[in-house]
């Protein structure tokens, strides 16, 4: 096990809590919409993707056309993702660990990651993967129990919705630094509310997100 | 939703979403992005911005004024005092959304 494995397990530990308050959310939620609890969990394994469950979750009475639509749109976000995380994780990647390390390309992990190979961690792929390995743990694992065990929890009087965002927020803080990085956060912000009055909600944050660093990216 | 297709739904979703995943791991050399690239060292302040947004200003797909914005007015404060630490602007955001949840009777 690398040092960077364990800075990167010991960097997730400290989003674990609020992430877990979103896995268990999401078990209860799906179970409340008429969905198998060994499923919810099958879907946090395989599909491993928060937006994704719970827009399927939301969308499970519309039927199969809605989830798979909304997960297109969701999913897409994913390519440039692996686009600017790849070229910090070198060359010497085997196959089998590009494929694992692909599976597990999710939001959080993927911010911490770019964050600190800015701030000169100098394994990012031994930290992404420890990363990956707590929060797959810790996902797979609240999921489950709020499935399985969570049908008296009322996860809106618990208010676990606004956990999620906030975890999103804090990940994009510390990586605002100068004045195109203020300007893109301003557009993202601006776009993303346009896109709640106007596009479908499976494609509101991948186009705000694209649109606002298409834009951003052109400013000196 | 019957069953065998939920089943099938979820097992399509994953390919999906693996698909979009996967696309820049297969090649074994990089792809010829450098990471100075402009668009993709902005992305990530987009998408995490923009996945913020949405969160807390439409929680429930529609703009509202609601409690949320209360946990986003915490999370800024607390990104504010302590910039670095994800868990400071995640503790304040829920600080902030229960004082707008109380402050509004209760509800979320």
């Amino acid at each position: 096990m690398s040092s960077g494995f364990r800075r990167g397990a010991r960097a997730f530990l400290v989003l674990a809590p609020p992430l877990a308050g979103f896995g268990l959310a999401i078990g209860v939620l799906g179970v409340k919409a008429g969905i198998e609890p060994w499923l919810v969990t099958a879907a946090s394994a395989f599909v491993l993707s928060g937006s994704a469950q719970a827009a399927w979750v939301g969308l499970y009475a519309s039927g199969p056309a809605a989830v798979l639509i909304g997960t297109v749109g969701l999913g897409l976000r994913h390519i440039p993702m692996s686009a600017s995380l790849r070229p910090l994780l070198g060359r010497d990647l085997s196959l089998p660990r590009r494929l694992l390390l692909a599976h597990f390309l999710v939001d959080e992990t993927y911010g911490l990651t770019i964050s600190a190979a800015r701030n000169g961690e100098p394994d990012p792929a031994g930290f992404v993967a420890g990363a990956d390995v707590v929060l797959y743990v810790n996902w797979v694992g609240t999921t489950a129990v709020g499935a399985y065990l969570g049908s008296s929890i009322d996860p809106e009087q618990l208010g676990l919705g606004v956990i999620f965002p906030l975890m999103f927020l804090g990940i994009a803080l510390p990586l605002i630094h100068d004045r195109r990085h203020y300007v893109t956060a301003s557009l993202a912000v601006g776009l993303a509310l346009v896109a709640v009055l106007v596009v479908p909600p499976a494609w509101q944050v991948t186009g705000a997100a694209v649109l606002a660093a298409a834009v951003g990216s052109r400013f000196k | 939703m019957s069953g065998g297709l939920a089943v099938v739904v979820v097992a399509v979703m994953a390919v999906i979403t693996y698909a979009c995943r996967v696309t820049y791991f297969l090649p074994k050399q990089p792809p010829r992005i450098r990471t100075e690239n402009p668009f993709l060292e902005i992305f990530p302040i987009a998408l995490f911005v923009a996945l913020a947004t949405v969160g807390l200003a439409a929680p429930e797909g529609r703009l509202a004024v609601t409690p949320f914005l209360g946990g986003a007015a915490g999370g800024l404060l607390g990104g504010f005092i302590k910039r670095g630490s994800v868990i400071v602007v995640v503790l304040a955001g829920i600080a902030g959304y229960w004082l707008a949840r109380l402050a509004t009777g209760g509800t979320n």
